[in-house]
């Protein structure tokens, strides 16, 4: 039974992190706003200022994309979306058009 | 040129490394000193040899100015912080200074044929093309000052990689 | 009115006649410019039945009011004429010098046609254009004609567009470029220009261009500049577009083995993060812009050393993950190979694609490709189909260079059902099954599959719907799309600004300082519409209706089977509810027709007597 959520990180996130992922134990469920706080505490809050915006109400909807599995979060109320035991999250650039 | 005003002398520099060609610094020398769009009558020039290298440049406030010692008129008198200034009236549009100028920093007006080169926005403060960059690869900033940094630049680049 | 040069060139290249049009503030104002000008064009000049390589095809060059002024990037012009590659409404829009400088020497725009019987290039010499001997640059590729045509007329300041030798042997999908890494990419308007004997444009232009309010327009020009380096454009000035590789491929909608998956096992090789480590050189910009996202590659090492090409994440992905390949020197090897001969990189990366899944699937044999060993995966293989596919040479070349619905038709055997295109455009590098209000858009496109005419994308990797399924909102999406992107390719500026303008609005400020014309966001909006059903007005002319709005087979019939989105295809009823929605909230019949009360409703009164159902 996989502990934690596997946390994998694209673009600028592996710029700040310094890593490509991480895996963190939460118990059984959290939310992302908590998961964030806990990355925040490890790779500073550089991490927290990318993902999360000025207020703190939400995710910086026009730079930034989590993906929790398949299923892009709504920027809309992201902070409280659950995040289980063995999900799997990805920080992200929001996506670009293409050239 | 006095030595105290050799110190203070400024220039527009360009970080090659950072400008990327987008040639913003001509469209806004135009609307600011022509009061129009047209590169063509920027002061500024932006010049780009394929594929990667890209500059700005505008008059160097040379210390002996091949364009002063070019015009045959007489037309061209340097002024005492180094920039350049034409009498439009004594100027005949012959071309000799800009054919002299090794960095390209003087212009031909297509209507009225004269002369031009940059005055730096005297009546502004502050050199506008400086001032719109938008990866601020310009800077108007004295010689000595360009020096420090490129050695400051260098020094990082050796300390990054862990020299001592 | 400011802004607009107020006048176009007509050239009829058959007698090399010259001749100069005005363009009024109704026509200004009705269809803005850019696309809507090439809309209206091509409806009102080229007749039912008109074969796209014949000469009475008309190629139209339209900037829009902005070109030439200090609006951030401003500097665009699109290329409009009757696609070879799709029998319907094609273009593209492409940015660079060009634009300012034809606006600058005092035309709107320039309309080509006839055939010109040798080769010959314009040169628009300020107010004093004229068709010049082009037999010398005949053979060369792209960046040899810049080059040779500056020098020759002996002026590095002129801007020069043209075609390579793809266009030159009416390849189907050759392209035009102009400042060396623009390009005028998809819809085979190279090959009409070959099909011309028109190896180039060049310009000349020394002339002002006067704004209405030109204080006003700095002043906005200014904030605009500074909202350009802040967050809303971060993801293109650090990684570039390059950045979706890891993106998609963690969504599994990452285009790879022909649109077989939608995730790569080498995605971390050839991802914007791997290629800004090992291979991007310098970060270059289009004229006028201040964000500045093109990435220019360099190969350091191995067979390639030297490549230098401008690598973005559509040519990523159609050469990389979609034919397999993980090789970033390889893909940047056949970036450059796409550019200097002359082809659209996304239709490309797909014909191969797809010659390599029918190699996979045993449908060409190894005398088929020639004796090239074209397995997914083999980049060198890919660069040497490119090269034959670009010069039309040997049986493959021959093959592919009719892109990959006529190809398919020609091999047979099963082969169309994974020809992925719509339209007979291939598919660009945004996965069917698993963004499919994006299929959607990409299937109502008027130029074929691509996402540029309403950037449907957004709310499918936003998470603003699920993904993975449609359902009747969708088509309203779309539509809305398709209104406000025909206006940004009417003014024209850069979709990557469209998140730093606050509103239609401001667009609507935008124009007004220009051109000094009243014009609110209500008003652009409205224009945008009629510019798309004008466009829609010439698919219909040419036979286009419901049918052709639909994705390829593997879309509804083959589930994807990567971990994630596993199971994941398009539901048939699903996909033509949605498009009844699109078709019902656009005023159309059910067949994808315009109404009459729709085109009426535009003041487009020819048009509903035409075609209006």
């Amino acid at each position: 039974m996989p502990e934690g959520v596997s946390v994998e990180f694209t673009g600028p996130f592996r710029e700040i992190t310094g890593a490509r992922g991480v895996t963190v134990n939460i118990g059984r469920v959290t939310s992302l706003g908590s998961l964030i706080s806990t990355l925040s505490k490890m790779y500073g809050e550089e991490f927290r200022r990318r993902i999360v915006d000025d207020e703190g109400a939400g995710l910086r909807a026009d730079s930034s994309m989590v993906a929790i599995n398949q299923v892009v979060v709504d920027p809309v109320g992201a902070l409280s979306r659950s995040v289980r035991s063995g999900d799997r999250v990805v920080f992200a650039l929001s996506i670009a058009g293409g050239g | 040129m006095a030595l105290s005003e050799q110190k203070t002398r400024r220039i527009i520099v360009c970080d090659t490394d950072k400008c990327n060609g987008c040639q913003i610094c001509e469209f806004v020398c135009s609307v600011v000193k022509e009061k129009t769009t047209n590169h063509k009558k920027s002061r500024i020039r932006a010049t780009r040899i394929e594929p990667f290298f890209n500059i700005a440049i505008a008059c160097r406030k040379c210390e002996k100015p091949t364009c002063e010692r070019a015009c045959p008129r007489d037309a061209i008198r340097v002024l005492p912080d180094g920039s350049i200034q034409i009498d439009k009236d004594k100027c005949n549009g012959c071309g000799w200074c800009i054919e002299s100028c090794e960095f390209g920093a003087l212009r031909l007006r297509f209507d009225g044929g004269t002369a031009f080169t940059c005055d730096f926005c005297a009546d502004l403060g502050e050199p506008q093309c400086v001032k719109y960059c938008p990866k601020k690869a310009l800077r108007y900033i004295t010689l000595e000052e360009a020096a420090k940094e490129s050695v400051k630049d260098v020094l990082l680049s050796i300390v990054d990689k862990g020299g001592k | 009115m400011k802004g607009y040069a107020g006048k176009y060139l007509k050239v009829n290249l058959s007698n090399h006649g010259l001749m100069t049009e005005t363009i009024d503030e109704g026509m200004a104002t009705g269809y803005i410019g850019g696309l809507g000008f090439g809309a209206r064009t091509l409806l009102d000049t080229i007749p039912k039945g008109t074969d796209a390589p014949s000469p009475e095809n008309v190629l139209a060059w339209w900037t829009g009011p902005v070109s030439g002024t200090i609006l951030p990037t401003g500097s665009k012009f699109g290329v409009f004429a009757l696609s070879p590659l799709t029998g319907a409404f094609g273009f593209g829009i492409c940015s660079g010098g060009f634009a300012n400088e034809l606006k600058s020497a005092g035309w709107d725009g320039v309309v080509l046609t006839g055939k010109s019987d040798k080769p010959t290039y314009l040169f628009v010499n300020d107010g004093a254009p004229e068709l010049r001997d082009a037999s010398r640059y005949w053979g060369m590729t792209t960046w040899q004609t810049e080059d040779a045509i500056k020098e020759d007329l002996g002026d590095s300041a002129i801007r020069v567009a043209a075609m390579g030798p793809a266009g030159e042997r009416l390849v189907r999908l050759a392209n035009i470029t102009t400042d060396r890494n623009r390009q005028v990419g998809r819809s085979g308007m190279g090959a009409v220009m070959g099909s011309k004997n028109l190896k180039a444009v060049a310009v000349r232009g020394t002339g002002d261009v006067e704004v209405g309010d030109l204080d006003g327009l700095m002043k906005f020009s200014t904030e605009l500049n500074e909202r350009c380096q802040g967050p809303k454009t971060e993801k293109y000035r650090v990684y570039g577009t390059p950045a979706n590789i890891l993106v998609h491929n963690r969504l599994a909608c990452l285009p790879s083995y022909n649109f077989q998956k939608g995730s790569f096992e080498r995605a971390e090789d050839v991802s914007g993060e791997q290629m800004s480590k090992t291979h991007v050189k310098k970060i270059l910009a289009c004229t006028n812009c201040p964000v500045g996202c093109d990435h220019v590659n360099e190969v350091k090492d191995g067979p390639y050393a030297g490549t230098v090409a401008s690598v973005d994440y559509e040519s990523l992905g159609q050469l990389g993950p979609l034919c397999g390949v993980g090789d970033l020197n390889a893909i940047t090897k056949a970036v450059e190979v796409c550019d200097e001969l002359g082809v659209d990189t996304i239709s490309a990366g797909v014909i191969v694609a797809w010659a390599m899944e029918c190699v996979q699937r045993g449908l060409l044999t190894k005398d088929d490709t020639d004796g090239i060993d074209l397995r997914f995966g083999n980049g060198d293989a890919m660069v040497e189909a490119l090269k034959r596919m670009s010069l039309k040479e040997g049986k493959l070349g021959n093959l592919l260079s009719e892109g990959v619905k006529r190809a398919s038709e020609r091999v047979g055997k099963g082969s169309d059902k994974f020809a992925i295109h719509c339209k007979g455009m291939e598919w660009a590098a945004y996965s069917m099954r698993s963004l499919q209000t994006s299929t959607l858009g990409f299937c109502t496109s008027i130029r074929g599959a691509d996402y540029l005419r309403s950037g449907s994308y957004q709310v499918d990797v936003a998470g603003k719907v699920d993904r993975l399924k449609l359902d009747a909102s969708r088509g309203k999406i779309v539509y809305e799309g398709e209104n406000q992107y025909a206006i940004i390719d009417s003014l024209i500026i850069c979709k990557f600004t469209r998140g730093v303008y606050s509103s239609m609005d401001e667009i609507a400020k935008a124009y007004t300082l220009v051109t000094g014309l009243e014009m609110s966001g209500q008003e652009l909006v409205k224009a945008g519409e009629r510019i798309y059903n004008v466009a829609k007005c010439f698919n219909v002319r040419f036979g286009l209706t419901r049918k052709d709005d639909y994705p390829p087979p593997r879309a509804f019939e083959e589930p994807m089977t990567d971990d994630v989105a596993k199971g994941a295809q398009i539901d048939r009823r699903q996909y033509d509810e949605a498009l009844d929605s699109y078709y019902g909230g656009r005023g159309w019949t059910k067949d994808g027709i315009p109404t009459k009360a729709k085109l009426l409703e535009l003041g487009l009164k020819r048009e509903a007597d035409e075609v209006g159902a």
